[in-house]
């Protein structure tokens, strides 16, 4: 039971970084490494705001969101505005966000120091049992918030005219140029709605990890392997593997012990990349190579 | 002077190899000649990655794993059965060319950024692996192996200058192999199925059968670079399994431009300069490190050695707009004959379709 709890923590923060990346290869068209780093900006916005500001926790939550928005907008304009239609676009993007992704946390480590910084609680203190396991606050707290953005995300997917329009660039991005879909503008949105997503990740990941300089490094890992295992593009498919990695995860912590994580979680990617290359949703199987 | 008579990059290559030949008599501190060593053993294994990544078009990132791999395999039959350092290059190579082997059966099935991401968990796992098993010295690495810098010469010297004259030598070797590689027919036909995979097979290219060659004969240089830096240094940790190490590699090669060996070697100098040189700047190297690389990345389209090509091409489209071609400037770069190419700032139109 307690398993699960922890399954599903870590699935609902995975699927958070994960999803905006995902959204940005599929998009876009390139893999953003500067993701990590949107991350660890959103939860120093976040203390920052809890510091200076207020501790009242949907001051604290809408500052990481609207500070991880703002990094992925600044992707945006200094990554995929510049280079967009270059020659050697792909590597170049590559390079330019992995620069960023050290930059910030270099800048982060002058700026504020290498020491870890606390958030205030979000959740309370409170906690409540499901049989004979504890479920604390924040892991409940956390779920229920990531279940709650993903619908609001899947729904303005599917029903508002960015989400159409995101949905055609990910299909087919001739066919959107052909339609009149504005790519560099839909950029915007897609880049800030993945920092969004990512800063909200953060807060609620800071609950239990505090922020750090370079606490953005194994979320990134980490959704990289989520997203592609989902397969670019899918969020099913996002979310399939987003509880799949983390119940890997938590069986190996529990049963194995902390060390093996990695080396259950790559074994987990070869199996399913050999049986399925394009990941889970497997939904770009012709879209993009 | 006739120009055209000499090999094209003859000045370059010369001038690299006397300064290469003649440096320790000038500046001979045992800690600029470490440097040295180090430049060597990046830059072959960035010589070699840039094989795979430019010439071949394969996105791995096995460099590290494969070239670590082969140094604790060449450290551990060192310590096991006190083999001498020729033999642990020899196993080293052997180890990296079965290591490539076993990588690169899945690429046969993943395609690019799926194949790029196995390759980067491999290294985790490598790190995460030798770092709990007590055989292979746990999370403190082995030493003690065979070198071939014997060890009444460490720290001196003439130590020193026989690390620096090794990796010289093996910088050549690996430079030799890009050559051999890049320039004759395996790097043609790898060049024809980068650019089009259908078309080359209907050249009747095994593209597979090219892919797995030139894989196989950069990690077994990987394999012997990896050798070569545990006898340099006596022992492995790992360390060397490193996402932030795999990460400056990759910086080096895209610095100084992926696609050409003295790109490679100018980015690999610039960036270890950077990293060796202003250590006591701290974060603030690791700031302009990155600014370099965004910079480079965000203005240059080919590294730093492919500016001039770049300015050239520029000033063409410039010179044919100032003519009053600007109605078609799309059509400037092919009129002046500098290579017609759509992805060109001058048309976003075309690039749009171009990407997809």
């Amino acid at each position: 039971m307690s398993i699960l709890v922890s399954t599903l923590n870590l699935a609902a923060i995975y699927s958070l970084v994960a999803i905006g990346i995902s959204l940005t290869w599929a998009g876009l068209g390139f893999l953003n490494l500067a993701h990590g780093v949107i991350f660890t900006v959103a939860g120093y916005g976040a203390w920052w705001t809890a510091e200076h500001i207020s501790t009242s926790p949907w001051i604290v939550v809408l500052a990481g969101i609207a500070v991880g928005a703002a990094a992925g907008a600044a992707v945006c304009l200094g990554v995929y505005l510049p280079l967009d239609g270059r020659r050697n676009w792909e590597i170049r993007t590559l390079t330019a966000t992995l620069a960023i992704s050290f930059l910030g946390a270099n800048v982060l480590q002058e700026a504020f120091g290498p020491e870890p910084k606390q958030l205030p609680s979000l959740f309370g203190s409170g906690q409540f049992k499901i049989g004979d396991t504890v479920v604390t606050a924040d892991k409940s707290g956390a779920i229920v918030t990531a279940v709650v953005v993903l619908a609001i995300l899947v729904v303005g997917l599917l029903r508002s005219r960015v989400g159409l329009g995101i949905r055609v660039l990910t299909q087919n991005a001739e066919g959107a140029a052909i339609v009149g879909i504005n790519r560099r503008r839909l950029a915007f949105a897609i880049l800030a709605v993945s920092g969004a997503l990512a800063g909200l990740a953060s807060v609620l990941l800071a609950q239990v990890f505090y922020v750090s300089p370079d606490s953005g490094y194994v979320p990134l890992v980490t959704g990289l392997i989520v997203a592609l295992l989902g397969g670019l593009g899918s969020i099913p498919g996002t979310i399939a593997a987003a509880v799949l990695v983390a119940a890997v995860e938590a069986l190996t912590a529990t049963y194995l012990g902390g060390q093996y994580v990695l080396m259950t979680m790559f074994l987990l990617i070869a199996v399913v990349l050999l049986i399925r290359p394009r990941g889970l949703g497997g939904l770009l199987e012709s879209a993009r190579a | 002077m006739p120009k055209d008579i000499l090999p094209k990059g003859f000045g370059f290559w010369s001038a690299a190899l006397l300064i290469g030949l003649f440096l320790p008599l000038i500046a001979d501190g045992p800690g600029f000649l470490g440097d040295c060593a180090l430049f060597a053993i990046w830059a072959s294994l960035n010589v070699m990655w840039s094989l795979v990544l430019g010439t071949a078009g394969i996105q791995s990132f096995a460099t590290l794993a494969i070239a670590g791999a082969s140094g604790y395999a060449a450290t551990y039959s060192s310590l096991r059965w006190g083999i001498s350092w020729p033999l642990m290059l020899v196993i080293g190579t052997a180890f990296g060319a079965l290591v490539g082997l076993v990588v690169a059966i899945p690429a046969i099935r993943l395609r690019g950024i799926y194949f790029a991401l196995l390759t980067f968990g491999l290294a985790q796992l490598f790190r995460s692996y030798t770092t709990v098993t007590d055989a292979l010295g746990g999370a403190r690495g082995m030493y003690g192996a065979d070198s071939f810098i014997p060890l009444d010469m460490i720290g001196t010297k003439s130590g020193a200058m026989i690390g620096y004259y090794a990796g010289f030598g093996m910088l050549i070797l690996a430079l030799l192999i890009y050559l051999a590689v890049d320039g004759g027919r395996l790097g043609l036909l790898l060049r024809t199925a980068r650019e089009s995979e259908p078309f080359a097979r209907a050249l009747g290219i095994d593209v597979v059968r090219a892919r797995m060659a030139v894989f196989l004969v950069s990690s077994a240089m990987m394999g012997f670079v990896g050798a070569f830096y545990a006898s340099y240094y006596r022992g492995v940790s790992p360390s060397i399994f490193d996402f932030s190490t795999l990460l400056l590699l990759f910086a080096m090669i895209v610095v100084g431009g992926l696609g050409s060996a003295r790109g490679v070697l100018i980015g690999t100098a610039i960036l270890l300069f950077i990293n060796q040189h202003w250590l006591e700047a701290g974060p603030a190297r690791l700031i302009a490190a990155a600014l370099l690389m965004y910079l480079v990345s965000i203005f240059t389209d080919k590294g730093l050695v492919g500016i001039p090509e770049q300015i050239r091409r520029w000033s063409a489209v410039r010179r044919v707009r100032r003519m009053g071609g600007a109605a078609n400037p799309a059509a400037a770069p092919a009129l002046v004959g500098v290579g017609a190419d759509t992805q060109d700032r001058s048309a976003p139109a075309a690039a749009n379709v171009e990407r997809t």
